[in-house]
């Protein structure tokens, strides 16, 4: 089930009311939401949620295991074999094709008899996100930040259903004590303000601007570079930071607003990514919940920055973005967007320790110099997006090749809407959050009738400025 | 990756319950009212100089809870530690730990609160949930001082992990209801004929006949009070096809049309994406079900491509003919016929003959270029005058409609600059740019432009261009047509897109 659609407007219609029905009854209540994040993820596909359940009796079973056990080695041995139970079902459902394309291929290169015609492995909706969460859980079960929940709660934490599909990843530490103290959401203090703004923003960003975006110049310039103008290529490129930032997190937006009518906080995951001053700066903006993750799961056991040397770092640094593209989708030109922004951080790592050997600011703070980063890091951010949504190395340097020859050509894809939308898209990270938090207050201070038309007002805007022929609540584009 | 910075400060949450607030409508003598008002008034200030201290009343339970957890823990030798690689630890009032079941009956009594949050327990904490949702006032700014908010500007460097903030404005679920039947009523009473028209396009069903059923009425009564007037505006600005009285002439239902199902993940070797799915997330998503989706071609199964169009259309034909002759995947059928056009039905019915075709060949697709004969008058209108435009543009999404109601995928090949002819250059790019914005109406049609890959250096008509090092005829002397080289040439540069829009490979050598 896709959230901008009429199932889904049913589907949460009927959970929001029972919910704050069933808010007082705590055991009633989990069993209801676990029931309902189960049709929801079953809207899909019904086999998946097998998988569902058992990622979750994994999760549980782990946490307990390793929680229950004396001597550290134990502790280990059972936080290593949830491990490999959860990512081995990652593993398998989203890189077995990409392990046979290139085994396949290396075998072929070698003159070596081919490998026998591939199975058919359909990956699953969100097992990247879920997998994570509940390597979470267990991780700070097993580093004794947390103790483990009854499995009641466990249960609802992995398949709370907004944020089943596409995140944010949350951490145990945030949301189990919520659903633990779940009888105490108090259905007279729902934030409607801030939910509204992110549901109905979210929308804004996925059905208008995405989706516009997408079909006027990125996918016709993408599918073949050499038939547009540099112009048209280079406004494709950003067109398409555009579009990826307004899906995700209009996606995400979507998801923490529904948690919030339901009465649970999710963590931000977004913060004004194209403002950033420095490639470490975005990565503290962009999908924040999963660069954390990387973090504090994969860059700091590691050793982050503890090591013996600045090599050290750099190589963990290098080892967690090449992990975090592969994260991303099974295809090299992942790793290589991973390894772009692994290599960029590297470089500004150094840049910043050469700074401060010499005296200065690890970072200019003029007015000019600030200007120059933000529009530099963006530039380069754009550079990884090519790899990102290119289908091949090749796609990739054709599009970049594009633009060194043919500025001269006409370009009839690049429109006022166009640029109109890539001006909205990057200018509206710049305006300042007292803006959004003052029409959060307008609304909160309107009387329910105007609060209705209000919203009733912003949906029609959003309807008919989306894609016609494709209501955004009959059809989904993500 | 930088260091983890300092822990997060415990965000500001309202409390959970809230306070009551002086009865109203029940007169009261003045000392009484006095001395109520005088109690609120004090629970208002002393919550503010909670919430000016770092703690509000929430906050204060999770640290206690969290501090009653750290003892025991600390007491059984369980207390946290610092992560290897150098992370700080985070404060025990910052991150508190879930534990099994909360021992928290002793600790809400001492916090004044009653005993809840017993798994299968009810919580009398809280009123009837019955009578919460029915709750319609909320003045918030009346009993609520707003939490603090920390004001972000962007170019400020993010910090760690924070839950989402709050707004400082509360509504109860009750009032949550009746906004959202208002919004939702009131959005379909003003958006009734496009839901209609987005209905009766959809594939049948009984969710096609509910939808229907219930827009038809609502529809009529939106037109009848002149509701729709706005959207038709908007709709017909932004060059949407559905005008005033949309509900008009309505399609009839297609019948058979399956419901589109997950593309398969590995297709022969291609790494095909879902349609209308970015890479940033690489689960699929079944694409909705009224965009048809092509299988992977094989012998006995092979893909039929339709050709249209008129005379440049059938160049374009040829030039697939010949890149797939002997192809065991894939049946090219060329149907192009010269001289017409959409401009005037009376001398050929494209949308007839379309539809004869679909019947009796069931492409897979179809492949559509035309337009060059287009620059006659429409019922009146000059060629490119905005009245012309709003005759023409209905046509062509008819084109692509037929094809995608019988399940055929579209490639719409726009128009190359012209060197001769009754066509002038500003014309074609007027089509173009119709189709082209047709192209985003209708998911499922992709477009593919010519001009650039058939013009010279700059970006005009030419009949010649340099391949592979030699200088070779593309276009015809009169300046419209292509030649066997710019057919060839245009044919295998539509391969690419063909591949990437449908998810096919389709084995074409180079």
């Amino acid at each position: 089930m896709l959230f901008p659609t009429t199932d889904f407007a049913i589907f949460f219609g009927i959970v929001f009311i029972l919910n704050w029905l069933l808010a007082p009854f705590p055991r009633r209540w989990k069993v209801f939401i676990i029931a309902a994040s189960y049709v929801f993820y079953a809207w899909w596909d019904w086999r998946f949620i097998f998988l569902l359940a058992i990622s979750t009796v994994t999760t549980i079973a782990g946490g307990r295991l390793v929680h229950r056990s004396v001597s550290e080695r134990a502790r280990r041995f059972w936080l290593v074999a949830t491990l490999t139970a959860e990512l081995g079902l990652l593993a398998w459902f989203k890189y077995y094709g990409f392990v046979y394309q290139n085994v396949d291929s290396a075998l072929h290169r070698l003159g070596l008899a081919s490998l026998s015609a591939p199975m058919t492995v359909t990956l699953p909706v969100g097992i990247s996100f879920f997998t994570f969460m509940g390597l979470s859980y267990v991780f700070d079960i097993y580093r004794r930040r947390l103790e483990p929940s009854p499995w009641l709660d466990v249960a609802v934490f992995v398949c709370f259903f907004p944020h089943l599909v596409a995140g944010p990843i949350v951490r145990g530490s945030d949301l189990l004590p919520q659903i633990t103290s779940s009888s105490r959401r108090n259905p007279r203090h729902i934030d409607l303000p801030r939910a509204a703004y992110l549901i109905f923003g979210g929308l804004f960003k996925k059905v208008v601007l995405s989706s516009y975006i997408s079909s006027a110049i990125v996918d016709t310039v993408f599918a073949n570079p050499g038939l547009h103008s540099a112009p048209e290529v280079l406004f494709a490129v950003w067109g398409y930071a555009v579009q990826i930032y307004c899906d995700f997190s209009g996606y995400t937006d979507i998801a923490i607003g529904c948690a919030l009518l339901l009465g649970f906080r999710f963590p931000e995951n977004f913060n004004s990514p194209y403002t950033a001053r420095s490639l470490q700066d975005f990565w503290r903006r962009w999908h924040m919940t999963l660069s954390f993750w990387l973090r504090d799961y994969v860059y700091i056991p590691l050793g982050g920055n503890q090591g013996s040397s600045k090599w050290t770092m750099y190589r963990n640094i290098m080892i967690t973005m090449l992990l975090g593209g592969l994260w991303h989708g099974a295809g090299w030109t992942f790793v290589a967007w991973g390894a772009l922004h692994g290599a960029g951080q590297c470089t500004g790592h150094w840049r910043r320790g050469r700074r401060v050997a010499r005296g200065l600011p690890a970072q200019s703070d003029g007015r000019l110099a600030v200007a120059w980063q933000r529009f530099a890091t963006f530039q380069y951010v754009c550079l990884g997006w090519v790899f990102f949504r290119a289908t091949s190395f090749s796609n990739a340097f054709a599009v970049l090749g594009r633009l060194t020859s043919g500025w001269a050509l006409p370009s009839p894809l690049v429109t006022f809407p166009v640029l109109l939308t890539i001006l909205v898209g990057i200018g509206t990270q710049y305006v300042p959050q007292g803006v959004s938090a003052r029409a959060q207050d307008v609304f909160g201070r309107l009387r329910p009738a105007l609060q209705g038309i209000t919203l009733a007002g912003i949906l029609l805007v959003i309807t008919t400025m989306g894609p016609p022929g494709v209501a955004p609540f009959i059809y989904f584009r993500f | 990756m930088s260091p983890p910075p300092s822990p997060p400060q415990p965000p500001a949450d309202p409390p959970a319950v809230p306070p009551k607030t002086p009865s109203r409508g029940r007169r009261a003598g003045s000392d009484e009212r006095a001395r109520v008002r005088a109690e609120a008034l004090a629970r208002i200030d002393a919550r503010v100089k909670a919430r000016a201290a770092g703690s509000n009343g929430h906050a204060r339970e999770h640290a206690e809870l969290t501090n009653g957890k750290a003892q025991r823990a600390a007491a059984t030798n369980k207390a946290a530690r610092p992560a290897a690689g150098g992370a700080s630890a985070p404060a025990p009032g910052g991150r508190p730990k879930a534990g099994g079941r909360p021992k928290a009956a002793g600790q809400l009594k001492a916090l004044g609160r009653p005993e809840g949050d017993r798994q299968g327990g009810e919580d009398p904490s809280l009123t009837s949930p019955v009578g919460a949702l029915t709750a319609t006032r909320e003045r918030s700014d009346a009993t609520e001082p707003k939490p603090s908010r920390t004001r972000r500007e962007p170019g400020i460097a993010g910090g760690d992990r924070r839950l989402i903030q709050w707004s400082g404005h509360y509504a109860s679920a009750g009032r949550i209801i009746g906004v959202t039947v208002l919004c939702f009523s009131l959005w379909t009473l003003l958006d009734a004929n496009q839901l209609l028209h987005e209905a009766s396009i959809s594939s049948p069903g009984v969710r096609r006949t509910a939808a229907m059923t219930v827009l038809r009425p609502v529809a009529a009564v939106a037109n009848l009070l002149h509701f729709s007037g706005l959207v038709n505006w908007g709709d017909s600005e932004l060059g949407h096809t559905t005008g005033p009285g949309g509900n008009q002439n309505l399609p009839q239902p297609v019948t058979g049309i399956p419901t589109a199902q997950p593309p398969n993940h590995l297709m022969n070797g291609t790494n095909p994406l879902p349609h209308g799915w970015h890479k940033g997330i690489s689960e699929i998503v079944p694409p909705p079900p009224t965009i048809p989706v092509i299988p992977q071609p094989t012998p006995r199964d092979r893909l039929t491509i339709l050709d249209i169009g008129d005379s440049i259309g059938e160049d374009l034909g040829f030039g697939l003919g010949d890149i797939f002759t002997g192809d065991p995947y894939v049946n090219i059928r060329q149907e192009g016929v010269e001289s017409t056009g959409l401009s005037d039905p009376s001398y050929y019915d494209w949308p007839g003959h379309l539809q004869q075709y679909l019947e009796k060949y069931h492409p897979g697709a179809v492949v559509i270029m035309m337009g060059a004969n287009d620059d006659t008058d429409i019922e009146g209108a000059t060629p490119g005058s905005p009245a012309w435009v709003k005759l023409y543009t209905p046509r062509v999404a008819t084109l692509m409609e037929q094809c995608l109601a019988a399940r055929a995928r579209v490639i719409w090949v726009g128009l190359p600059p012209m060197g001769g002819g009754n066509i002038t250059n500003a014309f074609v790019k007027q089509v173009n740019s119709i189709y082209m914005a047709q192209t985003r109406l209708h998911p499922g049609v992709t477009f593919v432009p010519s001009w650039n890959l058939l013009a010279g250096p700059h970006g005009k008509f030419t009949e010649y261009l340099k391949i592979h090092g030699a200088e070779v005829q593309i276009r015809t002397s009169d300046g419209v047509h292509l030649d066997p080289a710019g057919w060839d040439l245009l044919a295998r540069a539509l391969v690419q897109p063909m591949q990437q829009a449908w998810h096919v490979n389709l084995h074409v050598l180079p």
